[in-house]
């Protein structure tokens, strides 16, 4: 019987693979890598600076409702025939906005393909942002906004945002009453055309298929669509100093747990020292084998989880870290998780902990790259943040470069939990005191602060 | 101008290979190599799940799927985690009502780690006082993670009490807090004697990996698990229907009113079951469901609508799940709902939704197999539920061929009021 876990054979090579650059007569650029097992294709047009960082001030809300209403009709469609010949192919065809990109997805059958990016383009490039669509969106998004506010995690990261990004266009987690309301049909129209045009988009297929017939098929039907010149998107500023450590309490009635997240500002992902953060957040909290959830669920019986990370965007980035517990131990799960980081601020990970951490990281990020939709994902990525080309091919031996000395210097650097935002979120009434030793309160309700 | 194609005819275009062997000790094993990416999936499925908890020890077979994760003869407790992690796969353990599953998916090179790991526990795990107390409040936790502390979570449960009958499926996977608390050493040790035998299990292996040697390798890891009785396949008798059933609740988490309309069908693979499937693409596929587009598009009447064949191995429930637009009445989103229903009972599909619906079935099928993970899951349901991890492929050719016809008669059998039950969730704590 064999009695030590066998050790792994040797490593086998593993490379994502590369893209095929095009630029089409139109001037669009594409890019395209054959992968998967499945006869299916997964496509992207990221429009760079088409995010809600980039909503205009008093529209909070225009890049969401913007993406929402283009699939609202084209010209020649009503809103449902369109969605009767996404259906028809069996297809996803959807438009989402982020803080620094709106993104359009297209997976759709290997033997649909031509039919699917013909439909994309023509939502792209044709979309009619109908009155009765446009107001059917911004309805359903205010009633969004009213229904999310009664979920724990949406309120803890809502208010943590806020507050570690005051002011700015980082610290909004959705739309607002306000902006929605203030947002017209033609602010929409005119959202698209500068900021979604195919004059500032790349687009990314992956598929079963060759990169070349990936791209020939793409070119067939983007080749010839007018490639508009607009303007730049105006920058997103930098995230604004935070003062200190401070407490945010959300009085959430009937709660029986706190929703604790704690954050820091830290980089964001094109900072050269993004790798050593990883590797250092993967020792302190990526998984169930790191200190967090070792200690404040299997030791101390604390939670279900306690777990931390990095959340990079374009222009800045933070720390965070997370944990759900019962309200009657809220002051130690605190007090527990706070110190946690603390110590790990200070002296980092072990040696062991951080060759186990690279190791983890490492096989992960194969495992992570099965789908064709995962490596599209990855050049979305790198275009939004302005990597390198071969920042995935390179990825794992750079990993492997990190050494303790640089995770500890991360550490040290990105998770000092003396600065930063503590939200929390639960009964308020039970909470207070509890919370008082940490710092001093700031309470709120679900809508905004408490008066 | 762009001109947008036609679809192309619906055929099943790719292949799952496989083949199962039985060891000695009873342990099925399904090898299904999936060459490529340098990735393995081990899963190992138990035939055990919620249904087997009498009253009074709900939440038991839950509880037990955390036990498994805490140490066995040869891993010491929290090595588990460690050791996975340090060969850069990832790992979780599964239990639903009918089954429970554990598994690793981790680079091809380090597969011999997890035959060690998941044949360890299978052949002697070693179950302390202090390990059920810790995963116990783990487990309480969970629970309130998940569904005290969740708007609509709680109406779930009430709504499962409401449409079952039988013990083996009214009462939620995750158990009471009560029940819990009962939890006791000697059940976790006769539970893991009972259930937890080779016999009473199946382990997949999908990836890039040679067939023989996984086999060969799949022997030495877990040959030396002795043969234990296996128990008896579990049956329960879930009652005909006896008519329309109702119920309201109050949820102090809910912002606005929600109403689930649930009608208890065949189990999965019996009778109506596939033409089932096809019910829940016409009337909630894309966004052109008939049902979905009608309460969420056209009349804004649901925030949100979710409609789901919940396949059970036992009686399975069509679920309608929708979150009401503030102001409407819950009357007005099941009124819409029963009327789609009843249209597609009278009615049945309109070939143009029939030929949608399939295209859908079979793209689910495309895209939900992109993954080793994915792939043994399915195999091992197959595999565990039929004994035979291929018939996925019987049922796939089935989807592919049925007609409308077909879709309404099952929709005449099975919408019918009797087999309704219907729970309004009202906002607010109780008056």
């Amino acid at each position: 019987m064999t009695t030590a876990p066998p050790p792994p054979g040797p490593p086998r090579p593993f490379a994502p693979p590369p893209f095929v650059a095009a630029r089409f007569g139109s001037g669009l650029a594409a890019r395209a890598a054959r992968w998967g097992k499945r006869p299916t294709v997964a496509v992207s047009v990221v429009f760079p600076g088409a995010g809600s960082a980039s909503d205009p001030p008093g529209h909070e809300g225009l890049a969401d409702l913007t993406a929402d209403v283009f699939l609202g009709g084209t010209r020649r469609r009503s809103a449902r025939q369109l969605a009767a010949a996404i259906d028809d192919l069996a297809a996803i065809l959807e438009i989402s906005a982020g803080s620094d990109s709106s993104v359009a997805r297209l997976f759709v059958l290997e033997s649909d393909l031509d039919a699917g990016l013909a439909l994309l383009a023509e939502v792209l490039t044709e979309a009619a942002f109908p009155e009765d669509e446009f107001e059917k969106s911004r309805r359903r998004l205010v009633d969004t906004l009213t229904e999310q506010r009664s979920e724990p995690d949406f309120l803890v990261r809502e208010r943590l945002l806020d507050r570690l990004y005051p002011g700015h266009p980082y610290g909004r987690l959705t739309p607002t009453e306000r902006g929605l309301g203030a947002s017209s049909r033609d602010d929409a129209a005119r959202f698209a055309a500068e900021r979604l045009s195919l004059g500032r988009a790349t687009l990314l297929l992956s598929g079963s298929l060759d990169a070349e017939h990936l791209l020939r098929a793409a070119e067939s039907v983007f080749g010839s669509l007018p490639v508009p010149e607009t303007a730049p998107p105006p920058a997103v500023p930098d995230a604004p100093a935070i003062p200190g450590f401070t407490v945010h309490l959300v009085h959430r009635t009937g709660s029986v747990q706190t929703n604790l997240l704690f954050a820091r500002p830290a980089i964001p992902r094109s900072h050269p020292r993004y790798l050593p953060a990883i590797a250092a957040n993967q020792s302190l909290g990526g998984g169930a084998s790191s200190r967090l959830f070792h200690v404040l669920r299997e030791e101390r019986s604390l939670t279900y989880g306690a777990y931390s990370s990095l959340s990079p965007r374009v222009r800045a980035g933070h720390f965070g870290a997370s944990i759900d517990c019962r309200t009657d131990v809220t002051g130690d799960a605190l007090a527990g998780l706070l110190q946690l980081i603390r110590e790990f601020a200070a002296a980092g990970p072990t040696p062991d902990e951080h060759r186990r951490s690279q190791r983890y990281l490492s096989g992960n990020f194969v495992l992570a790259r099965e789908t064709p939709g995962a490596i599209v994902q990855d050049e979305v990525s790198r275009l939004l943040n302005g990597l390198p080309d071969d920042e995935f091919a390179t990825w794992r031996e750079r990993l492997a470069a990190v050494t303790v000395a640089d995770a500890q210097g991360a550490a040290r650097d990105f998770f000092d939990p003396s600065v930063g935002v503590l939200a929390a979120v639960g009964d308020a009434g039970r909470l207070r005191p509890v919370l008082e030793p940490f710092g001093e309160i700031t309470l709120w309700d679900a809508d905004g602060p408490r008066t | 101008m762009v001109a947008s194609g036609t679809p192309t005819p619906m055929k099943l275009t790719f292949d799952i290979p496989c083949e199962t062997r039985t060891l000695p000790n009873g342990l099925a094993v399904v090898v299904a190599p999936q060459p490529g990416l340098p990735v393995v999936t081990v899963d190992v499925t138990y035939d055990v799940g919620s249904r087997v908890e009498p009253e009074g020890k709900t939440g038991f077979a839950h509880l037990f799927e955390h036990l498994m994760f805490e140490g066995s003869e040869n891993v010491a407790k929290g090595e588990h985690f460690r050791l996975v992690a340090e060969a850069g796969g990832t790992m979780n353990g599964t239990t639903s009502e009918d089954r429970t599953n554990y598994y690793e998916t981790l680079p091809a090179e380090c597969l011999d780690l997890a035959l060690f790991l998941e044949a360890d526990r299978m052949r002697a795990l070693v179950l302390t006082e202090e390990k059920l107390r810790n995963q116990r409040e783990a487990v309480k936790e969970e629970k309130r993670l998940r569904v005290d502390n969740q708007p609509y979570a709680p109406s779930f449960e009430t709504a499962d009490a409401l449409a079952y009958d039988a013990f083996a499926y009214r009462h939620p996977v995750i158990g009471s807090m009560d029940d819990l608390d009962r939890a006791t050493l000697d059940d976790a040790r006769g539970f893991y004697g009972r259930y937890y035998a080779p016999g009473n299990a199946l382990l997949c292996l999908v990836g890039d990996l040679d067939p023989e040697d996984a086999f060969a390798r799949a022997l030495g890891a877990f040959g030396g698990v002795p043969p234990r009785t296996t128990p008896p396949p579990f049956r329960f008798e879930e009652p005909a229907p006896r008519g329309e059933r109702r119920a309201s609740v109050r949820d102090v988490h809910a912002a606005l009113p929600a109403l689930h309309v649930n009608v208890k069908g065949p189990a999965r693979r019996e009778g109506d079951a596939l033409a089932l499937l096809y019910a829940e693409k016409v009337l909630g596929g894309g966004e052109s469901g008939t049902l979905w587009r009608r309460l969420v598009k056209d009349e804004e009447k649901a925030l949100s609508l979710s409609i789901h064949f919940d396949e059970r191995r036992g009686p399975s429930l069509f679920r309608v799940f929708g979150i009401a637009r503030p102001g409407v009445p819950h009357a007005v989103l099941e009124a819409g709902i029963r009327e789609e229903l009843s249209r597609l009972a009278e009615d049945g599909p309109s070939s143009a939704e029939m030929e949608r619906a399939r295209r859908q079935l079979a793209a689910d099928m495309v895209r939900s197999t992109q993954t080793t993970q994915a792939v043994a899951f399915l195999l091992s349901e197959y595999g565990l539920y039929d004994a035979d991890p291929v018939l996925w492929r019987e049922d796939f050719e089935r989807i592919l061929t049925m007609d409308a016809a077909a879709v309404r008669e099952a929709a005449r059998r099975v919408f019918t009021p009797d087999r309704i039950s219907v729970v309004e969730v009202h906002p607010g704590e109780a008056p």
